[in-house]
């Protein structure tokens, strides 16, 4: 218990020191002595309930460190898909957007029938499906020369395929600028 | 039965083993031991300090329900600061500053720090000593006990860390928060003050004959 390193080393300090170790000492109330070892009783089983974990520590941060990173580049790959999809494309814009023509014209052809039905009128919901089993646009070979196109276009309005004769007209307009339409 | 028993044998046997080899561990490898949740080595720790702390601090105080709360104060910072333990010095140099620093915190949050002694004489005497001798001790020790509760309170702290702890005068001034030429100053004038409180010799025979009569 005693330093080597004495501070003032000489015979009467020593002797003050053993006096003062001398005889009875006053020992710690047992009550205390109980008390303070409960409480590091109880702190030491608190860290052993935790010490389970500390050998699977590392492995759990890996786990969720590699999950973390996998779930990023999961991410990430989804939004280069999304960059090089059709939607995106500048080739391909032309396309969508007379497809996107199209389906509104269908749209709005779905409304009138709507409209038809509403009214009572059931002849309409049997013309509706006769038309959509039927051809609404133009195939290949009718579109080989904008003579044949514009034929195509006008049985098509003949039909009663307005909307889609108006795209097919987009369409060849947009594939023969110099071509013009006879009034 | 007989490699069951062989088993049980050698297992109490290492048991015992390593609690003998904890005997002779140093007190902060005890600690870090005690941080890895080995409650075994706290307690070989703590019997180690535990009497010189409680006497350190009840000789500090000088009362004794304020040092026994200030004992349990300063084993539960011990206890929580576990995980933070390093053992970059002595244990005891670590228990003291936490016990000093104890103090001065119960000083300031009680400014009327009372001088009031209620320290009990030590109640038992060494039964291989003679009579004679056993009375003379107890009597300089009576004359010690009291000449150090007079000290003022930076010169009884340093000669209770001279004297309880056994510190040395860099780790007493470490822990008081003073440099080295202070932390002799005082341990020099408290020493000289209780040769001489001992040296007088009668005071404490005459106040010890007033309470018997």
């Amino acid at each position: 218990m005693t330093d080597n390193n004495n501070p003032v080393p000489d015979a009467d300090n020593e002797a003050l020191r053993a006096l003062y170790r001398s005889g009875p000492q006053t020992r710690v109330p047992p009550r205390l002595d109980q008390s303070v070892l409960r409480i590091a009783s109880k702190e030491a089983r608190g860290n052993t309930a935790l010490r389970w974990f500390l050998p699977w520590r590392r492995p759990a941060v890996f786990i969720v460190t590699a999950g973390l990173s996998l779930a990023i580049v999961i991410e990430m790959s989804e939004m280069a898909v999304f960059e090089r999809s059709p939607l995106a494309a500048g080739d391909t814009q032309q396309e969508f957007a007379t497809e996107a023509v199209e389906s509104l014209a269908r749209m709005r052809q779905l409304g009138e029938t709507a409209r038809h039905l509403a009214l009572g009128e059931d002849s309409a919901v049997s013309q509706f499906t006769i038309k959509t089993q039927e051809a609404t646009f133009c195939n290949d070979d009718q579109i080989e020369t904008p003579e044949s196109w514009l034929k195509c276009i006008a049985q098509l309005r003949t039909r009663g395929f307005q909307a889609d004769a108006d795209a097919e007209t987009s369409r060849l307009l947009s594939a023969h600028p110099d071509f013009t339409l006879a009034e | 039965m007989l490699c069951a028993t062989h088993r049980l044998l050698s297992q109490v046997g290492r048991v015992a083993y390593s609690v003998g080899m904890m005997d002779s561990l140093e007190d902060s490898a005890l600690m870090l031991r005690y941080r890895d949740g080995d409650i075994a080595a706290f307690r070989i720790l703590y019997e180690r300090h535990n009497d010189s702390l409680y006497r350190y601090l009840l000789r500090l105080c000088k009362h004794r329900d304020t040092a026994e709360d200030l004992y349990q104060e300063v084993w539960s910072k011990i206890i929580k600061a576990r995980q933070r333990y390093r053992p970059t010095a002595k244990f005891t140099t670590f228990l003291y500053r936490v016990a000093h620093n104890c103090f001065i915190d119960h000083i300031r949050r009680n400014k009327r720090h009372s001088n009031e002694i209620s320290i009990d004489p030590d109640d038992s005497a060494s039964p291989t000593a003679e009579p004679e001798q056993v009375a003379e001790t107890l009597f300089a020790r009576e004359r010690l006990d009291r000449a150090l509760a007079e000290l003022p309170y930076e010169q009884r702290n340093v000669v209770l860390l001279f004297l309880e702890a056994g510190l040395s005068l860099d780790k007493i001034a470490g822990i008081t928060g003073v440099n080295r030429e202070t932390a002799k100053s005082r341990l020099r004038y408290a020493t000289s003050k209780l040769k001489a409180a001992l040296s007088q010799g009668p005071p404490a025979n005459k106040h010890r004959n007033e309470n018997s009569s």
